[in-house]
């Protein structure tokens, strides 16, 4: 197979033609017929990579915003590309004070289209939230507000035809199935570079505020091309009932798998209707040490599907499924709500976003004022060192639409910084509850609380234009903030380094395309419904099909940065 | 498209089984059907133009929303790409073809598909049919309308109740295992067992659908005439005989006719009570054309090739449909069209 050298990391290079023998051998008896095809292989689109120092030097100037400071101070990252532990506030400041100074706006109008998972609020003629928004941003915002979970569609239709709002917002796991985003962000959006790079920032503070790690995650083309939206550094956590573990003596921290196992065994009575375990799948890879992706030994890039924890990861997973520790429906059903499940007791122990523990006691401690939940501390299945997990620093982009003129480009930006006022200011108090007495008032703690109005007009709006520094707010429940602040510290020091930090790397579609046929095979094995010697067999296919390929462009990655 | 064509083609089959020997509905169209007499283009038109006029809208409908989309399918021939457009992206001939026939997932997913398909022709087709006859056999009005919107009830439920009720109801931590349970058994799971996944959809499928499916039939029972069935008790045939004598021909072109549209959608099984399902029973048991397509093209913005393996299907269909419908004329039925 001859490829042109160097050709790996361009968009029709990829697995131009790997696994074509092999699947010409397989099929080849019932398809004599078919001719070798002429095109490329379908998924081998939109793979790039952007080196470390060009993404910082194309970042603005890092300048902290001097705001409230958080009861429970976070973790400022020097891990390239990985984002920082945000601090913690207990208490919600007793009169917020303004960001800026002056007026955001210059009286501009612009349409903003925004995803919303929720029910959608009036429009800016009928909703006093909105009109009161954008009177302190000195604009009109009209927001165009798309379903979350369509948003995708909606989106990929208007990047097509060309009709693109003033100001759009992309998140970045919709982005990543947008095979050909790098010739359409430039068709569609407006450079940002020359009014954002190193000092350029200064008119806009409160953009400068955000992390430098997510500007670059911003990156398009060598080209600053949108406003981050900043994430929190931890996908997950194993969260687990407090209440009920203290009440019955259970184990709050295992120190390895067995340990694991063994308080599944003591809690799961499925007579009770009480299981151990949710989905704590992806918790465990963590457990095993399987690394993030790629890790690199001797030389050579490893996937994680090639090493020898990941195996052991499956032997114990088939352990759980086979005892019957895991909840059924969670077993049986992509739509088990396990949210519901721990709510009422029929898990004790799952896999969610540090997100998922607020959500939880919003949902729960008013009927049970008892409900408690906090995260295992990071370990190893051999008692040994614990590994854990990193989101990129980006999570949603917000992009500004090209052919924008000058002035207009700066008013956008303007607001942006309105919208990235931090917490504990007047901006985002009305960003994110509107106008007190209106929509809000306060409760005994000085928590704003949405009154009927409030929670029909106010939505997760301006929220999603831009970003801003992430705190553990949930000033309601201070007892979640701090142990949810102790689990941050104590697992930062874990974060696993991998080889790919700090570059801007967009896969392959067709190596995204591989994960699921094959994560679908090893899931047969964790059911045990093949056996677990077939490991082998599936990484060999797994390679076949476009993991070895893969692994060359990964390769080539490492040796143009000077990392191999 | 086909999907459309039991509302949108000849509503008369439904009421007049033609080639039953039922002749009451031959009025002032019965020469146009009479082969031989043709008449002038002109006579036809000044006699029918309001018939005409009235299928104007739907006409219209089918236009916009079948016929130009149907269009789009040239990307299958492409590169295709959504920002770059349909004018620009790169021709690639047959290539996307080629690649979907050497995928093994491909096929792996269509001889699913069609083991379902074959199973639930088996399985499932016949229940509407003898519900239809069952609940037609129901003497007092007040009990079967009851009964009737109790079985339509559950076509209105959306996959994904449909799966939590059978969970909730035999899931390893539903009803019935917990009452097995709390008598001393051990619990069972059929919703996670691949090797039974064929039964547990196609009864799934029984419980959404064969209320509504029955409906059909139910205006077809209607229509057959009652006078067939006096002189045939008056022949002294028993309610079996009537049965297999008077009903079940006089539901014959139905059946023919709603065979035919089964056949033309075999390499469609649904996508959403698949998809739903899918981790619970593992790739192999329960991938299906609808979910290969979503996980392999749409998920990963292969448009072109997703255009391709929805242009194959649609192919096989069409072919299946004709195929069919020849073998209907050759048995004497109407089949869904006949070349006049």
């Amino acid at each position: 197979m001859n490829r042109p050298p160097g050709a790996t990391t361009t968009r029709r290079g990829f697995l131009g033609l790997v696994g074509l023998s092999a699947a010409m051998a397989a099929g080849g008896g019932l398809l004599g017929a078919c001719s070798t095809p002429s095109g490329p292989r379908p998924g081998s689109g939109g793979a790039t990579a952007a080196a470390a120092e060009k993404l910082t030097s194309l970042a603005p100037a890092y300048t902290p915003f001097p705001g409230v400071r958080p009861d429970i101070p976070g973790i400022v990252s020097d891990l390239p590309g990985i984002p920082g532990v945000g601090g913690g506030f207990t208490t919600y400041p007793t009169s917020p004070v303004p960001a800026l100074t002056r007026k955001a706006g210059r009286g501009g109008s612009y349409k903003a289209m925004t995803p919303l998972w929720g029910p959608v609020p009036p429009g800016l003629a009928d909703n006093s939230y909105f009109q009161a928004a954008n009177a302190d941003i000195g604009a009109t915002v009209e927001f165009q507000i798309t379903d979350g979970t369509v948003y995708v569609d909606k989106a990929i239709a208007r990047l097509a035809s060309g009709d693109i709002p003033d100001i759009m917002v992309i998140p970045s796991w919709e982005i990543e199935k947008m095979a050909d985003f790098n010739q359409a962000v430039d068709k569609a959006f407006e450079d940002l570079t020359p009014y954002l790079q190193g000092d350029k920032v200064t008119p806009y503070p409160l953009l400068a505020n955000l992390p430098t790690a997510a500007w670059e995650w911003s990156v398009w083309n060598g080209r600053l091309m949108a406003v981050p939206f900043p994430t929190e550094p931890f996908p997950f956590a194993l969260l687990y009932r407090k209440d009920l573990f203290e009440r019955n003596g259970w184990n709050t921290a295992p120190k390895n798998a067995d340990e694991l196992y063994r308080l599944g065994k003591e809690i799961t009575d499925p007579k009770g209707k009480r299981w151990a375990f949710g989905d704590i799948h992806e918790m465990v890879w963590t457990i095993f040490r399987i690394p993030q992706e790629w890790r690199y030994e001797g030389g050579r890039l490893v996937h994680k599907y090639e090493t020898p924890e990941y195996e052991q990861m499956l032997e114990f997973m088939r352990r759980l499924f086979a005892e019957e520790l895991i909840h059924p429906s969670v077993v049986s059903s992509k739509g088990a709500n396990e949210k519901d499940l721990i709510g009422g007791g029929q898990i004790t122990v799952y896999r969610d976003g540090l997100g998922g523990w607020k959500e939880l006691l919003q949902q729960h401690r008013g009927k049970n004022p008892d409900f408690a939940l906090d995260a295992f501390p990071v370990f190893a299945h051999d008692g040994g060192k614990p590994l854990m997990y990193h989101n990129n620093a980006a999570g949603i982009f917000t992009f500004v639409k090209k052919g924008t003129p000058k002035e207009k480009v700066e008013e956008i930006l303007s607001i942006l910084n309105w919208c990235a006022a931090p917490y504990g200011t007047k901006e985002y108090e009305l960003s994110n509850f509107g106008v007190e007495g209106k929509h809000f008032t306060r409760d005994d703690k000085n928590v704003p609380q949405l009154n009927d109005l409030g929670r029909k007009e106010v939505a997760p709006t301006y929220l999603f234009l831009g970003g801003r520094p992430i705190f553990v707010d949930w000033v309601a429940y201070p007892d979640a903030v701090k142990a949810n602040m102790e689990w941050q510290q104590a697992t930062f020091p874990h974060v696993e380094k991998t080889p790919f930090d700090g570059i801007r790397i967009q896969r392959p579609s067709r190596f995204s395309g591989l994960q699921v046929p094959t994560e679908d095979k090893f899931t047969d094995i964790m059911r045990g419904r093949r056996p677990v010697s077939d490991v082998k067999q599936i990484v060999a296919e797994w390679r076949r099909d476009g993991g070895d390929e893969a692994r060359d462009f990964y390769m080539k990655i490492l040796r143009d940065n000077g990392r191999a | 498209m086909l999907r459309n064509a039991p509302r949108t083609g000849p509503a008369g089959d439904l009421t007049s089984p033609a080639g039953t020997g039922a002749s009451k509905h031959v009025g002032k169209r019965a020469f146009s059907t009479s082969p031989g007499a043709r008449v002038p283009f002109r006579d036809r038109l000044r006699r029918d133009w309001q018939l005409l006029l009235m299928t104007l809208p739907a006409i219209g409908l089918l236009i916009v929303f079948h016929y130009v989309p149907l269009l789009g399918n040239v990307i299958a021939f492409q590169d295709y790409s959504p920002y770059v457009g349909i004018a620009d992206s790169p021709w690639v001939g047959m290539s996307n073809f080629q690649w979907l026939l050497l995928d093994d997932g491909f096929w792996d997913a269509t001889l699913n598909t069609l083991s379902i398909t074959a199973f639930q022709l088996v399985f499932y087709f016949p229940v509407p049919i003898a519900l239809a006859i069952l609940l037609d056999s129901v003497v007092r009005p007040r009990l079967r309308v009851f009964i009737q919107g109790i079985v339509y009830m559950p076509h209105f439920f959306s996959w994904v109740l449909v799966v939590t009720l059978f969970q909730q109801m035999f899931g390893g931590a539903g009803l019935l295992s917990q009452i097995l349970r709390d008598h001393g058994h051990s619990g069972f799971d059929i919703m996670t067992d691949p090797d039974t996944f064929i039964l547990l959809v196609t009864a799934e499928t029984v419980w959404k659908d064969a209320g509504w499916g029955a409906i059909v039939f139910l205006a077809a029972l209607a229509a057959i005439d009652q006078n067939l069935y006096e002189a045939a008790a008056v022949d002294g045939a028993s309610r079996w005989r009537r049965m297999w004598h008077v009903t079940l021909p006089g539901l014959r072109p139905v059946i023919v006719l709603l065979l035919i549209l089964r056949l033309g959608e075999a390499l469609n099984v649904g996508f959403e009570q698949f998809f739903l399902q899918r981790d619970a029973v593992g790739r192999d048991a329960a991938e299906v054309l609808d979910t290969f397509v979503y996980w392999r093209t749409l998920l990963t913005g292969e448009w072109s090739y997703g255009a391709a393996a929805g242009l194959v299907k649609g192919v096989a269909g069409l072919i299946l449909i004709v195929i069919a419908n020849k073998v209907a004329h050759r048995f004497g039925e109407q089949g869904i069209y006949k070349r006049s």
